[in-house]
C-alpha cells in the first residue's frame, strides 16, 4: 500500500520532481493516466463568474445592513417631528394665534366665540388663541374696550400688567409706559407691579412713570372714544398727543416742557382742527397745520 | 494606532480600494466555496456576506490583510451554517476553451466521458482533497499560499494533493 507521508504526486504537479522521477516511482500506465489527467484537468475550470452581479449583490446587502439603523433613525425623526406637532398643536389652539390690529384713526370690533365683545381703539393690537371658550387668555397693546360674557375668567395680559374679570365691561389702554383700566360695569381685578387692585362700577386706575392713580367716574355707560371722541381726564399731554396721533395719522411737535401737563378734556375724531382746538384752547396754545405734521407753540 | 497605520486602513473604507480588493479576492474565495460546498448559489452567498463584513470592518483592517480575513470570515460563517451537504447539486467543469475540436468522433466521445467520470470523481472527494487540489489546479495557488490561506502546514497541503491524485487516477482507463 502506499506510504501514507508519501507526497510524490505532489511534488510531481508543484514540478519539484520530473516526469523521469515520477516514472521510477510508478508503473507506466500510472503515469500515462496522471499524465492524461494533469492535462485534461488544464482544459476545465470552476464555473465562470460574473463579477458585477456578484459586486451588485455585496453592494445590496450593505445597504440592507444600514437598514435597521436607518429605519430606527427614522423613527426617532418621526417621534420628534411628531412631537413637536403635538406641542405646536397645542400651542395654536391655547396660545395666541389669532391677531385683530387697527391702524391710524381706525376701530373695529371683533366678537369672540364666547360672545365677549372687544372694540380696538386705533394703532391697538390683540391676539386671542384658538379655542378662546376655554382660555380666555388675550394680549393687548393699545387701546380697548371689553364687553365679557360670564363665564371662566377672563384675563387681559398687558405690558404693564393684568385684567381679569368674571363677566362685567371695562376699557383698557395699554402702550408701554402707559396702563390704564376703567370698569363700566361688573368687577376687574387689575394686576400690576405684584399689586391687585378691585375696580368696580365707575373707578379706573392707572399706571405711569411709576405713578399710580385711581377715581371714580360713573357717568359715561361706555368709553367715549366708541362714539368717535377721546376723552382724558388728568392725563398727562404727552398721552394725549400719542392718541391723537393714532387717530390721525400725523407727527405732533409739542413743546417739551410741557408734556406732562395734565389735560382733561376731550377730543373728536372726525376733525382734525376742532380736535386741535380742543387741545389747544384749554392749554392756551398755538397750532400750526401742514402735511402730515402739526406744530405747537405757546 | 499611530498615524500610518490609521492611514492605511481607512484606505479599505474608500469604495475604489474596496472595489479593487473585491475584484481581485472574490473569484478565489468564491471557487474555494464553490469546491467546498459544490453548490454555486450557496458559494456565491457566502463570498459575499464575507465581502459584507469586510466592509463593516473596513475601519481596523489594512488591503494587504483582507485576503486572508476574507478566507477566515468564510470559513466561519460556513462554521456556523448547518451542515447542507446533502443537498448539493453536483459540481461541473466548465471547458476553459470552446475552441473547435478538430479530433475524431471516437477520441471526442472518450473527452466526454472522461470529464463526466472526472466530475463524478472529484465530487466523491473527501472535500478537504478536494477544496485543496481544485484551489491549486484551477486557481494557480501555490501549496503555500493555500496553507496560509486555509491555516494548514504545507505539508497537510502536499499530502492532500497526493491523495487527490491518487484518487482520481481510476478515471483514467488505459487502453
Amino acid at each position: 500500500m502506499e506510504n501514507i507521508n508519501e507526497t510524490y504526486l505532489s511534488d510531481w504537479l508543484a514540478h519539484k520532481i520530473s516526469d523521469d522521477q515520477l516514472k521510477h516511482l510508478v508503473s507506466e500506465d500510472d503515469f500515462l493516466a496522471y499524465q492524461k489527467l494533469k492535462i485534461t484537468l488544464e482544459n476545465y475550470s470552476a464555473p465562470s463568474v460574473d463579477m458585477d452581479r456578484n459586486f451588485e449583490a455585496v453592494k445590496q446587502k450593505m445597504q440592507a445592513k444600514k437598514q435597521p439603523t436607518k429605519v430606527i433613525s427614522f423613527w426617532k425623526y418621526a417621534a420628534v417631528a411628531a412631537c413637536l406637532l403635538t406641542v405646536f398643536g397645542l400651542y395654536q389652539m391655547f396660545y395666541f394665534s389669532n391677531v385683530t390690529s387697527t391702524g391710524f384713526g381706525e376701530t373695529k370690533s371683533v366678537v369672540l366665540n364666547d360672545n365677549s365683545h372687544v372694540m380696538l381703539n386705533s394703532k391697538s393690537e390683540f391676539s386671542f388663541p384658538n379655542l378662546f371658550k376655554y382660555n380666555r387668555n388675550l394680549k393687548l397693546n393699545g387701546e380697548a374696550f371689553f364687553e365679557v360674557q360670564k363665564g371662566s375668567t377672563f384675563t387681559v395680559n398687558t405690558a404693564l400688567g393684568k385684567v381679569q374679570v368674571l363677566g362685567t365691561k371695562f376699557n383698557v389702554i395699554s402702550y408701554q409706559d402707559y396702563f390704564e383700566v376703567f370698569c363700566y360695569e361688573g368687577r376687574v381685578r387689575v394686576i400690576s407691579n405684584n399689586a391687585t387692585n378691585i375696580l368696580t362700577h365707575g373707578e379706573s386706575i392707572r399706571f405711569y412713570d411709576k405713578k399710580f392713580e385711581n377715581w371714580t367716574d360713573g357717568i359715561n355707560q361706555k368709553p367715549l372714544w366708541l362714539t368717535g371722541e377721546s376723552s382724558f381726564k388728568k392725563v398727562p399731554m404727552k398721552y394725549v398727543l400719542n392718541q391723537f396721533q393714532n387717530q390721525y395719522n400725523v407727527v405732533v411737535n409739542f413743546p417739551k416742557d410741557k408734556e406732562n401737563i395734565k389735560f382733561s378734556g376731550s377730543f373728536t375724531h372726525k376733525n382734525i382742527e376742532t380736535a386741535l382746538k380742543s387741545i389747544c384752547i384749554p392749554l392756551n396754545l398755538k397750532y400750526v397745520i401742514s402735511s402730515k405734521k402739526i406744530e405747537i407753540s405757546e | 494606532m499611530s498615524k500610518t497605520d490609521k492611514e492605511s486602513s481607512a484606505q479599505l473604507c474608500s469604495e475604489a480600494i474596496f472595489k479593487s480588493v473585491f475584484e481581485s479576492n472574490f473569484k478565489l474565495l468564491r471557487n474555494f466555496l464553490v469546491y467546498r460546498y459544490r453548490d454555486l448559489e450557496r458559494a456565491e452567498d457566502v463570498a459575499q456576506n464575507a465581502f459584507v463584513k469586510l466592509w463593516e470592518n473596513c475601519k481596523i483592517l489594512k488591503p494587504e490583510q483582507a485576503k486572508s480575513f476574507l478566507f477566515t470570515t468564510a470559513i466561519r460563517i460556513s462554521l456556523n451554517q448547518i451542515k447542507h451537504d446533502k443537498i448539493v447539486s453536483n459540481f461541473e467543469l466548465e471547458s476553459k476553451t470552446k475552441e473547435a475540436h478538430l479530433e475524431s468522433p471516437e477520441f471526442l466521445l472518450e473527452e466526454t466521458e472522461l470529464k463526466t467520470r472526472l466530475e463524478k470523481a472529484i465530487n466523491d472527494l473527501p472535500e478537504k482533497q478536494r477544496v485543496v487540489f481544485l484551489m491549486n489546479r484551477f486557481d494557480n495557488q501555490s501549496y503555500t499560499e493555500i496553507a496560509e490561506l486555509l491555516d494548514l502546514s504545507v505539508k497537510a497541503v502536499e499530502k492532500r494533493m497526493h491523495l487527490a491524485l491518487l484518487s482520481l487516477r481510476k478515471v483514467v482507463k488505459n487502453v
